[in-house]
């Protein structure tokens, strides 16, 4: 049996940022995770920052966090929105290749002094008399620490919607965590449901750009993290690459409208909230029935530009479908996707 | 909710015909019911003994209201017995005996409030209704009652809403389509209308609060002009001292002058003029602060010297500005007794005679009434209007930004001007800003 001061449970933005920064108070912590090479992974857009965002990743920042650094160091295009409005109201935004993210999280939290980093899955926390004493793992082995925090992202009993299929995951291609759902739940946690969702990915060569609006980086590149000089790492190391725009129009949106009933988010099949900020392309041709025409943005993956991430385009209608109304949109006329999108739900608790 | 039951005598004390006694619970009827000769029915009056034990304390109407259906949202029952003190304290012990304790101060009225029986401007106006001074002040408070006061305050958030929704949009969604460009043209006259309408809803509410505080008339002149005969003649009783010497009036005394069914403060003031007397310059200070507090002045001047430049130059010294020219004595200079349209309205009377007074109490009266004659005057708290200027101001500093075009500090300041007018509903208006952001926009990648 092993002994730490803190145990992170959860290898995303928050678990890497609650172990690295756990790690530099000189505290001995623990980082399990499900998967190794999923530390710093990115579950959907490979953005940081803009304007719901920027201030809080800029105040991680500003505690020695990662999450602007690395982005800096992944960008693949930076602009700043808001520019021509006041000072308080701009904010940065980076869409980042999604490889260089991880690596960057990863050289830093594979490397750290007091930080140790397991793969391994928690099923159940331990108590005695209503403190907590540690982690029971799958393999019924007990971790002892003073501290753990979960940040278990959308794991838990994630549930994937694609049509009528529907899996359990926590993400497209990751087991979801349906143990320590079950623990919390037994225990008198008050567990509710959220739900979010994805766009298709699509293969970047089957695309037409030839008459799409082009979106560069801003020049000179804007920085996320204030500290980026520190490292003294050249930031303009990866190539930048360019957004391109594209609209949908009344043919994408009568395939969209005669296929509500094939809409788990509108057939009654899932009923938790989303955030509003990502609204699902269903959900804004049914509540916006007027508008003829809604903009998407076509956003590269990774540095290699293999796919595109059609940004306006969240969807959990199945996957012919998906196919079907891509093609009627202005240059994705031969598209070929490389990743269905798709809903899920999962699981999450108020802390005790 | 779980809460003990309340009495309280709802009538004024001392001895009358009719006495009041009030009852708030829950389960009313179960836990009075030994205590009346007959079971209550809902909304009924019926005549009940009330009996202590076997000793009967007295005979009266009883009316049962049943929850929710009340005041207070609780079962209620009104006792009207005998105004006796005597007979109702007795009955208030044998209340206290069964379990129903004295109700606090404003206790009945805090439970409707917590049972949503009215909001927080309603249980304002209650507690301004019950020391309302006369009939225009009870009209107002009856107006904040009824919501008519709060619907104003909607609208206007309503309005402020909207145009936040405006800036907030173009600022938080700046890649969207969807969301129109700012039109800083049409936002500044969105903002003006805004203004106009708290600009006329704190006129409003301070003629409400006014009302409450009662008007104040000073009757102001110089030496021996025959101001304290005038408010004698206007009181009916001899009041102040009258004397043909000059300077008789020392100090400003307030009296209540009571017209027709509406009360106003009327003071009588030291006679105003040059002097080096320490006594009469000490009344004269007095006198410039009662003009200061007063509302308006009637001015009076002797018809036998007529307005001099003297008159002409304290009315500029003491800043008298909403007063009408009285000219007595025209007895001596044998006139006629009228009014005037000019203006100051000139008003000619004898007071020793009695000729034209009424034309005093007419102006009195017709000034005090258009002062409230309007319907829509709300009986509003000092809170309420400090909370409209606040967001006034801010939405004047709104006006500023937008000039400036700094869709920052304009989206702030209309964040500002929102929270405190919406206070005074005791609303937060966040998550209504982002449902009418989300409903009127399709935004959100
Ligand atoms: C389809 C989809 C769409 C999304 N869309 C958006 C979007 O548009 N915008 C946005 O901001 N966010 C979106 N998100 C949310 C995204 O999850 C968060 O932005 C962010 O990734 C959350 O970070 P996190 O660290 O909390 O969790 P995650 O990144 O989800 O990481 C959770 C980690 O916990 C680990 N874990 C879970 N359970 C256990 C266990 N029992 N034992 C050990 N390890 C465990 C997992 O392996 C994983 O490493 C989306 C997510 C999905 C899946
Ligand atoms: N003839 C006549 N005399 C009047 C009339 N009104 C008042 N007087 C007399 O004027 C004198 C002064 O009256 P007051 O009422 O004391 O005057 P005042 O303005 O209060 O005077 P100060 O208090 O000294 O400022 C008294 O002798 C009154 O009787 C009037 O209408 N006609
Ligand atoms: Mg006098």
């Amino acid at each position: 049996m092993q002994n730490y001061d803190v145990i992170v449970v959860g290898g995303g933005h928050a678990g890497c940022e609650a172990a690295h920064a756990s790690a530099r108070l000189g505290t001995k912590t623990l980082l399990i995770t499900m998967k190794l090479d999923g530390i710093g992974q990115m579950s959907c857009n490979p953005a940081v920052g803009g304007i719901g965002k920027s201030h809080l990743a800029r105040e991680v920042d500003a505690l020695d966090g990662l999450i602007c650094k690395a982005a800096d160091q992944a960008s693949l295009q930076s602009r700043v929105l808001n520019s021509s409005k006041g000072a308080a109201v701009r904010a940065t935004r980076i869409q980042t290749c999604r490889d260089e993210y991880k690596k960057a999280i990863q050289k830093e939290i594979m490397h750290h002094e007091n930080l140790t980093v397991l793969q391994s899955t928690v099923k159940s926390i331990d108590f005695e008399l209503k403190k907590v004493k540690g982690v029971i793992l799958d393999t019924d082995e007990v971790l002892e620490a003073k501290t753990i925090i979960i940040t278990a992202g959308t794991f838990l009993d994630g549930i994937i919607h694609m049509g009528e299929k529907t899996f359990s995951a926590g993400r497209v291609g990751d087991k979801s965590s349906i143990e320590l759902e079950n623990y919390f739940r037994d225990n008198g946690f008050n567990v509710q449901r959220l739900k979010t969702g994805t766009p298709p990915r699509i293969k970047t060569s089957s695309i037409d750009f030839e008459n799409l609006e082009q979106q560069d980086s801003d020049n000179p590149i804007p920085m996320l993290s204030y500290l980026h000089d520190h490292y003294g790492q050249p930031i303009d190391k990866i190539l930048k690459l360019p957004c391109f725009i594209t609209h949908t129009n009344l043919s994408t949106h009568n395939i969209i409208l005669n296929s509500k009933k094939h809409s788990p988010l509108f057939n009654g099949k899932i009923n938790s909230v989303g955030p509003r900020y990502c609204p699902s392309i269903e959900d804004k041709v049914y509540r916006f029935s007027d508008k003829e025409s809604h903009q998407i943005f076509l956003e590269p993956e990774t540095s290699d530009n293999l796919e595109i991430y059609p940004n306006g385009l969240s969807t959990s209608l199945p996957l012919e479908i998906q196919k079907e109304f891509l093609k009627t949109i202005k240059g994705l006329e031969k598209c070929e996707i490389t990743q269905p999108g798709y809903a899920i739900e999962y699981s999450y608790f108020d802390p005790p | 909710m779980k809460t003990q039951a309340i009495c309280a005598i709802a009538t004024p004390p001392g001895s009358s015909a009719l006495g009041i006694i009030r009852i708030s619970g829950n389960d009313l009827k179960n836990l009075t019911k030994q205590i009346f000769s007959k079971d209550l029915l809902n909304r009924k009056a019926i005549l009940v003994s009330i009996l202590d034990d076997k000793t009967l304390l007295d005979n009266c109407i009883s009316i049962f209201y049943e929850t929710p259906s009340s005041y207070t949202g609780e079962d209620m029952i009104e006792i009207i017995c005998h105004g006796n003190q005597v007979i109702m304290n007795s009955i208030l012990s044998l209340l206290n005996k069964i379990g129903v304790r004295l109700a606090k101060p404003g206790e009945f009225t805090e439970r409707a409030l917590f049972n949503d029986k009215v909001d927080l401007i309603q249980a304002e106006a209650i507690s301004d209704l019950i020391s309302a001074s006369d009939s225009h002040a009870v009209k107002a408070a009856h107006n904040s009652l009824s919501g008519k006061f709060a619907d104003e305050i909607k609208m206007i958030c309503d309005k402020i809403l909207a145009t936040r929704a405006e800036v907030e949009s173009v600022i938080n969604f700046p890649e969207d389509d969807d969301v129109p460009e700012l039109s800083i043209t049409n936002i500044k006259k969105s903002l003006s209308k805004i203004l106009a309408d708290i600009e006329g809803l704190i006129k409003k509410s301070k003629k409400g609060l006014a009302l409450n505080n009662r008007p104040t008339y000073a009757v102001v002149g110089k030496p021996n002009s025959g101001k304290s005969s005038l408010i004698n003649s206007l009181l009916r009783e001899d009041a102040s001292i009258v004397t043909s010497k000059t300077g008789t009036t020392r100090d400003s005394i307030c009296y209540q002058l009571n017209i027709d069914d509406s009360i106003i403060n009327i003071i009588d003031t030291a006679g105003i003029h040059e002097t080096n007397d320490e006594v009469e310059k000490e009344g004269i200070a007095r006198s410039a602060l009662s003009i200061a507090k007063s509302d308006r002045v009637l001015y009076l001047v002797d018809d036998d010297q007529g307005l001099t430049e003297e008159d002409k130059n304290l009315i500029e010294k003491y800043d008298i500005k909403d007063y009408f020219l009285v000219f007595n004595k025209i007895d001596i200079t044998k006139k006629e007794p009228k009014i005037t349209t000019t203006k100051p309205q000139e008003i000619y009377v004898s007071v020793k005679t009695g000729q034209g007074m009424h034309l005093v109490e007419q102006t009195i009266k017709t000034a005090f009434e258009s002062d409230n004659s309007s319907e829509n005057i709300y009986l509003a708290r000092g809170r309420h209007i400090e909370c409209l200027q606040d967001g006034q101001k801010h939405l004047i500093d709104s006006d500023k930004a937008a000039n400036e075009k700094s869709l920052d500090f304009l989206a702030e300041e209309l964040r500002l001007s929102h929270l405190a007018i919406s206070s005074i509903l005791g609303q937060n208006p966040t998550e209504e800003l982002l449902t009418e952001i989300f409903t009127s926009f399709c935004i959100g990648k």
